[in-house]
């Protein structure tokens, strides 16, 4: 019944979605820190966009 | 401390409800619009920096400006094709103007207050016809372009999250195949600024923009012996039009044009929608077990980086997720976020069909309307030219399109 409502419908996607982003934050940052260990280093080169090419 | 703030940002709300504005503002949506943007910013700001704290914000003001003046580059193109009305194309266009005047002059200087910056550049060549034709297409029947697919999401409108997930979906599959398309013959990236200097590049983008123009108002002085004009006076006093909505197109433009420049300042690049869509798609497939690094795109340097990196370090994500908390806050102060849905399983067929085509379609283009026009012209690349020629073409057909899927 309350998912008739748009509003709801977006305020779920919005929570749903911010969580999604919450537990790849934790989970990239824990990759991340096992790489660091093994590599010391990212070695990524960061000069290049997502804009074009 | 931060509840006392929104309980007094709700007082102050409703007072000035009571006594200024005239469209009545969803309260309690405009309360957790503001409670997940103070959140988000709070988050970025004490786990990130201060660039990723701009971003949200920038992105917060992309969605407000885009939801309250209604600048959507699907309806406006489908508003001339079908009633030769030219207001919204020549809206888009005076925002274009406006940013190049300010994005070619740093670009030529490749840096901003010693950061390096990069332009929207991409090749010309089939990927880019293929893909932006395909866009075109997909716009008119998803019902709304990169941009206009996120902020009617955070609008409130169901059916856009429809076609969000099938753009997220379409984007993902486009990075599989975005190499081989490349494979397909191209006269590389052209830039105006490599064959002439600043002040003519923005000259000559300026007059091929006025043209555009021209041929607009040709058509609907022609149909309507009259032009609208893309600024109005309203009754209401501007405080109440800028919080609650039905802004000027002419604020529109204004707005979208500074804020892209805001994004080439903090982001080193302008602004740009769809590349966090394949990313997004990308992380959900990781999630469910496909190893997409091993895919060539995602080999490439910044998918690569984006693809290790937690999404809140990719700058297109931030101002996306920012776009979509604005438009949900500014659809709140306007009292339109809230209605009963009605889908038609036709309209529902037209939002996934749409959404495949312009995730396919904006990979193979590198970007959609504004990641590879607005912000391609911007930056003075012949692909943003390209880009808006094919796309029009393909809108032209999805329009003719749109009674097959019950759509006006």
């Amino acid at each position: 019944m309350m998912l008739k409502d748009q509003r709801n419908i977006t305020i779920v996607f919005l929570l749903f979605f911010l969580l999604f982003v919450t537990l790849d934050h934790f989970y990239s940052k824990n990759i991340h820190q096992l790489k660091k260990e093994k590599h010391k280093t990212i070695g990524h080169e960061l000069e290049s966009s997502p804009c074009g090419m | 401390m931060l509840v006392f703030s929104m309980f007094a940002i709700i007082n102050l709300m409703s007072e000035i409800q009571k006594n200024l504005l005239k469209p009545k503002i969803d309260l309690p949506g405009f309360f957790i619009g503001v409670s997940v943007l103070i959140v988000s910013l709070l988050f970025l700001i004490t786990n990130y920096s201060i660039k990723h704290f701009l971003l949200l914000i920038i992105g917060f003001g992309l969605g407000f400006s885009l939801y309250h003046a209604a600048f959507g580059f699907t309806g406006a193109w489908r508003k001339f094709i079908i009633e030769k009305k030219g207001a919204g194309i020549r809206s888009q266009l005076f925002a274009i103007s406006l940013a190049i005047l300010f994005i070619i002059p740093f670009l030529n200087n490749k840096s901003i207050f010693g950061s390096d910056i990069v332009g929207a550049f991409g090749p010309i060549g089939i990927s880019i016809v293929v893909g932006s034709f395909l866009f075109g297409l997909g716009m008119q029947l998803g019902g709304g372009c990169g941009s206009g697919t996120l902020f009617t999401v955070g609008g409130g409108n169901t059916r856009m999250l429809i076609t969000l997930i099938f753009f997220i979906l379409g984007s993902l599959i486009g990075t599989l195949h975005l190499p081989w398309w490349l494979t397909l013959p191209s006269f590389g990236v052209i830039t105006l600024s490599t064959y002439m200097n600043v002040i003519q590049t923005i000259i000559i983008q300026w007059i091929m923009l006025g043209f555009i123009a021209l041929i607009t108002i040709y058509y609907e002085k022609k149909r309507y012996n009259k032009i609208h004009r893309i600024y109005d006076n309203h009754y209401r006093s501007i405080i109440n039009v800028f919080l609650c909505g039905n802004w000027p197109l002419f604020w529109g433009g204004i707005a979208l044009a500074l804020l892209n420049v805001a994004t080439l300042f903090v982001a080193g690049h302008p602004w740009s929608v769809t590349f966090a869509f394949g990313l997004w798609g990308a992380k959900i497939a990781t999630l469910l077990g496909v190893n997409v690094s091993l895919w060539e795109y995602w080999t490439w340097t910044y998918p690569t980086y984006a693809l290790n990196q937690s999404i809140l370090n990719d700058s297109v994500s931030l101002t996306n997720i920012g776009l979509i908390i604005g438009a949900f806050i500014a659809a709140s102060l306007a009292g339109k976020i809230s209605g009963k849905i009605y889908i038609s399983p036709r309209s529902i067929l037209a939002a996934i069909l749409g959404g495949i085509l312009m995730g396919y379609g904006a990979r193979l283009a590198f970007g959609c309307n504004i990641g590879a026009m607005f912000s391609g012209i911007a930056s003075g690349s012949l692909h943003g030219w390209l880009w808006f020629g094919f796309a029009f073409l393909g809108s032209y057909f999805g329009i003719k399109l749109r009674p097959s899927f019950g759509l006006n």
